[in-house]
């Protein structure tokens, strides 16, 4: 009856009826198409356990088995010689859990970390690289759409659009005299918010936002012209498109994480935040380096900016210091350095009535 | 014959022993790689299954006076949780909200805060709900020995404290020890391993135990008081007489309340220098000392709570320092930030490490008295009761 080899051997293993925590050795052997359980402790105790009902449930340490006919009762065996060979045969469904079995491979894990920096990293390269070429791509209708409802997010925050219609007009003489070497078709519309922050935004669809504090706070037009070449420059770049593109990989690549618990979705998204201001950063400087082209296509002096930088280079804003590295922006002190470097000697932005006339683009009348 | 190795010794039964906890973060490199990878290609839903993996591995490393614990939980019963969870919260909580927008009642300020402070309260409560139903699955698909552990009781009373006890908190920080117990107490008694229950405050000592829990809780409750309620109660008295000297409207917040509230340290300065001074200078210290000291009364707790929990003749001790819990949380917090997030099973691991180390079990445990619980099957759990499940581990 009893086949050759490991099969028709007794396996010592530990018994548990499902009945209580009490255990019995057992002693098992494999007979065509069971398992057979032997109590050397009471000769007359038998248990059969038909293999088509025997799962290998668990394959960390002991090899655990259990049956269908009695869910609540364990055999874990002492060695795994016998289900090894049960499984080889086709005769035993393994389950349980796939890891490194032997105690060689825990020095293994090296390239297994490797391996897991590679895709990680790999992921992070590819989002940002994937999503340039995806703005590129983006047709007018979702840009502008996308631009508006940000626009409307970004006022409702900040403050409302300021209604001057002859500053405004003198606005968009400049935004059309930095922008004359420019497709005829790009989108753009630029507008003043009424805030005291000193600030401007570019959004998908050539929404450009400047805040009046910023006007207020600028010395002479070349700066205001510097700050809105900048962002006329990020419209071009389609960065606020790549940005979005960007988050929204970020988001999915966030998503697959979802309900693992507060912590790690905070922890997560500051190592994303960290690797997001790098690519924002470089965003800048590219901004910053078409922003002179344009003024200097313009006949624009770059002097503005320049001083602009320098004034907020030497601003409280000691945080930007400290936060150097998490800061999205370049130090103000370098991209004053760099706007000098250019060498810009054009002309004024704007002729001093213009300039002043612009000032009061929120004024009440 | 017990002479014979394999006969089990008639009368000894009763064994004793301790926690162990085998697991090594090499072993499921693996496994988080691929889950990792899994969960990206189908958009996060292989994590029901990804975690069943991680947990029979957590499970199994996990030694109980010799004998490893078995986790039986599957992903389809956390897959369908998390379905019943869209079906019954969010797609009724999206509804309410469309319904309401197109009434326009929204629209109406005081409405629309009364509305959202009601779902900030049902969301607090369904928190509670889902946390002992998460407890309540974990324990259902873990054996023993071949014995199933469980827990009875309601989640929905349990939500109940849950809620109130938070809310009491909020308004009332020194309720934070009882309340803490009284959760504790709650849960450990509905625990049950086969047919026996865990037992809190089996020698009647609570009360002495929380009298010491205040005692100690003076300590970060002090810190707290002086360094957060008194400049914040100065703070408010200041804003109080600004906004009464100059009509602030509501347009302008942002150009007169916002620039005040930001020098509003300053203005504090200005009318204490003394406090403000003696509070500048001490509060980096203070800050420093009221984590710690907040860490070292929560170990302090949790000492307290585990040495009044008992199962049958077994008494247990947690022994973690300030210092090991501290690098514990730093260096996970870690973890998950360099690793995306994706770390998190190795946080898991070395949690339960950290937590097996620290935890001495004192007594002997006769198995003749464990017997399975009959009224529990596993089966009659699956679905509505698991539809929480939402667990870290």
């Amino acid at each position: 009856m009893a086949e050759s080899g490991a099969l028709a051997q007794g396996h010592s293993a530990e018994f548990f009826d499902g009945t209580s925590a009490l255990s019995a050795k057992v002693q098992v052997r494999a007979d065509i198409d069971r398992l057979t359980i032997v109590f050397p402790a009471d000769v007359a105790r038998t248990v059969h356990w038909p293999l088509v009902d025997t799962r290998w449930i668990d394959g960390v340490e002991k090899p655990v088995l259990s049956t269908s006919e009695a869910p609540d009762a364990r055999l874990v065996l002492d060695s795994p010689g016998l289900v090894d060979e049960l499984a080889t045969l086709g005769l035993l469904s393994k389950g349980g859990v796939e890891t490194a079995k032997s105690r060689k491979t825990h020095s293994q894990a090296w390239r297994y970390g490797l391996a897991a920096v590679g895709v990680t990293v790999g992921l992070l390269v590819a989002i940002p690289l994937l999503s340039g070429p995806f703005a590129r791509l983006a047709p007018d209708s979702w840009r502008e759409k996308l631009g508006i409802e940000t626009a409307e997010v970004i006022e409702a925050l900040l403050g409302k659009q300021c209604e001057n219609t002859e500053p405004l007009a003198i606005l968009e003489r400049m935004t059309a005299r930095l922008t004359k070497n420019l497709p005829a078709n790009e989108l753009l519309n630029v507008a003043v918010l009424d805030t005291k922050m000193i600030n401007a935004f570019a959004m998908a669809g050539g929404q450009i936002r400047v805040m009046n504090g910023l006007i207020r706070n600028a010395q002479s037009s070349e700066e205001v012209a510097g700050v809105l070449a900048h962002e006329i420059a990020h419209v071009i770049l389609r960065h606020p498109e790549e940005f979005a593109f960007r988050q929204f990989g970020y988001e999915i690549l966030l998503s697959t994480i979802a309900d693992s618990g507060m912590v790690t979705e905070i922890a997560a998204s500051t190592g994303l935040l960290l690797v997001n201001t790098a690519h924002s950063r470089e965003s800048e400087a590219a901004a910053d380096a078409l922003g002179i082209e344009l003024l200097r296509g313009a006949g624009i002096s770059s002097g503005g900016i320049a001083a602009f930088f320098a004034r907020h280079a030497s601003d409280p804003g000691k945080l930007e210091n400290v936060l150097k590295f998490i800061s999205s922006h370049p130090p103000s002190a370098a991209r004053k350095e760099m706007f000098e470097k250019a060498g810009n000697t054009g002309g004024a932005a704007l002729s001093n009535e213009d300039w002043q006339t612009l000032k009061l683009a929120c004024a009440e009348s | 014959m017990s002479d014979d190795p394999a006969v089990p010794d008639g009368d000894a039964t009763e064994i004793e022993g301790s926690l162990e906890f085998s697991g090594r973060a090499g072993d499921i490199v693996g496994l988080v790689i691929k889950n990792a990878l899994l969960n990206i290609i189908t958009l996060g839903f292989y994590r029901f299954w990804g975690r069943t993996n991680v947990r029979r591995y957590l499970w199994a490393k996990a030694e109980v006076f010799a004998a490893p614990l078995e986790y039986t939980g599957t992903g389809k019963e956390l897959f369908v949780g998390f379905l019943l969870i869209v079906v019954l919260v969010f797609v009724p909580y999206a509804g309410l909200n469309i319904a309401l927008e197109s009434t326009g009642l929204l629209h109406d300020a005081t409405a629309a805060i009364v509305y959202n402070n009601a779902v900030a309260l049902v969301i607090l409560y369904l928190i509670g709900v889902a946390t002992y139903r998460a407890r309540r699955y974990r324990l259902t698909r873990t054996r023993w020995r071949s014995i199933r552990l469980g827990q009875i009781g309601s989640s929905w009373t349990y939500g109940l404290w849950h809620v109130g006890l938070n809310l009491a908190m909020i308004l009332f920080g020194l309720i934070m020890p009882y309340k803490n117990m009284k959760l504790w107490r709650i849960k450990i008694r509905n625990t049950h391993v086969g047919n026996n229950f865990f037992r809190f405050d089996a020698n009647g000592t609570a009360k002495d135990a929380l009298k010491k829990l205040y005692l100690r809780f003076l300590v970060p409750g002090t810190i707290s008081v002086v360094y957060f309620f008194i400049p914040m109660a100065l703070g408010f008295y200041q804003m109080g007489i600004f906004l009464s000297e100059n009509e602030v409207q509501a347009d302008d917040l942002n150009d007169k309340f916002v620039p005040y509230m930001s020098d509003l340290g300053g203005v504090l300065g200005a009318e204490y220098p003394m406090i403000s001074m003696v509070f500048s200078l001490s509060v980096p210290v203070a800050f420093i000392g009221f984590f710690y000291a907040l860490i070292w009364y929560k170990l302090h707790e949790t000492r307290a709570l585990v040495e009044l929990t008992t199962f049958e003749n077994l008494e247990l001790k947690f022994r973690a320092g300030v210092w090991s819990y501290v690098w514990l949380s730093f260096s996970n917090l870690l973890i998950l930030i360099l690793t995306l997030g994706f770390g998190l099973p190795f946080t898991q691991l070395r949690y339960a490490r950290w937590v097996c180390r620290y935890t001495q079990v004192d007594g002997k445990l006769d198995l003749a008295e464990i017997a399975q619980s009959l009224d529990d099957d596993l089966t009659s759990g699956e679905g509505l009761a698991e539809a929480f499940d939402m667990g870290a581990v």
